[in-house]
């Protein structure tokens, strides 16, 4: 198997030839990468921690799709595998994209609950029903990897765009019951907010977690349409 | 004025250039094409006011349709901040067409 790796700083492409007896059915993406820093190249400079899709910090570009290098497996990727640093983001160094602008909009629609004077100093349970906590709940699973930001055609051309994670997040948290901050939508409804998605669904396609940003970017426009209210 | 008032515009206007539209051709249809758009035949249908305001008001929204998309295909092509000259120069322009139809259906 051919392997090749991107620089995103320089541009230079690495290429690796791996034996078959090297991988099996379960090596991931990451596992071999980490087997050829230790064993090939030292200088190969990428990020990880959780190893297990739970804390998102090894997304990158494989074989043209963003993905988590921990949750893809080598064996199916064909005999030739290409990684690449996330696209839409500038790289720092090697693999390791810069996420500082993805984290910077992520936080721009406040991404957490506001509640009123009642819940600051409560003097009941705040319980909610299944059909509240199902509105959202769903949206709540994002691990904001990147992957959908570096996916999306919108944040290609429109550096303005907050991008999929983050409208998703400013759903998650209006249509939250117990949650009193009407301006987090309505902050979305400019030219350049949630109106500029047209809807190309790359988002929810290469979602590790299985949440649909683009379902939630237009159940944001449907809130705006209806006044602002999720 | 928020940009979703825009979009509801957009689409407003959009469901109402259908609608007339379809007013438009269900009234051509009978008696064929050729015999249609023939002198007579169009001085006639002028002459009714109702056909003639339903025009009128095709072309005034058609021009606001086209000109919301324009608008927002300029947004995106990220050309935004070019966007209200650009607009002022269409909204002549579109004010020109607009005239003209008018002055086409009563003239």
């Amino acid at each position: 198997m051919k392997v090749m790796v991107k620089d995103g700083k320089t541009l230079n492409v690495k290429t690796f030839d791996v034996k078959e007896e090297e991988i099996d059915d379960y090596t991931t993406v990451l596992e071999l990468l980490l087997k050829l820093r230790e064993e090939r190249d030292p200088s190969l400079v990428l990020r990880y921690s959780c190893r297990m899709a739970l804390c998102g910090s090894c997304g990158m570009v494989i074989n043209g799709k963003p993905r988590l290098a921990c949750l893809t497996k080598v064996k199916s990727l064909g005999e030739k595998m290409m990684v690449e640093p996330l696209r839409n983001l500038a790289t720092i160094r090697g693999l390791v994209p810069d996420l500082i602008p993805f984290f910077q909009k992520y936080r721009s629609v406040t991404p957490h609950l506001i509640g009123d004077e009642e819940q600051e100093r409560p003097t009941r349970a705040y319980t909610q029903t299944d059909d509240q906590v199902k509105r959202y709940l769903q949206f709540n699973y994002c691990i904001q990897c990147g992957l959908c930001y570096s996916a999306c055609p919108i944040v290609a051309t429109n550096e303005k765009f907050p991008g999929p994670a983050a409208i998703n997040v400013a759903y998650r948290y209006s249509a939250d019951s117990r949650d009193r901050n009407p301006q987090r939508i309505l902050k979305l409804d400019t030219p350049e907010g949630v109106w500029s998605c047209r809807v190309a669904g790359s988002c929810s396609f290469v979602c590790p977690k299985g949440v649909d940003p683009s379902l939630a970017i237009q159940l944001v426009k449907s809130s705006l349409l209806r006044g602002g209210k999720p | 004025m928020r940009e979703s008032t825009i979009r509801m515009l957009t689409y407003g206007t959009g469901i109402l250039v259908l609608a007339l539209v379809t007013v438009h051709l269900l009234i051509l249809s009978p008696g064929g094409l050729s015999r249609n758009v023939s002198y007579g035949v169009v001085v006639r249908e002028l002459e009714n006011v109702g056909y003639s305001t339903a025009l009128v008001l095709l072309l005034f929204f058609t021009l606001v349709h086209s000109g919301l998309g324009l608008r927002r295909a300029l947004i995106d092509s990220g050309n935004g901040g070019r966007v209200k000259a650009i607009m002022g120069v269409i909204v002549v322009i579109f004010t020109i067409v607009l005239a003209l139809g008018i002055l086409t259906v009563i003239g």
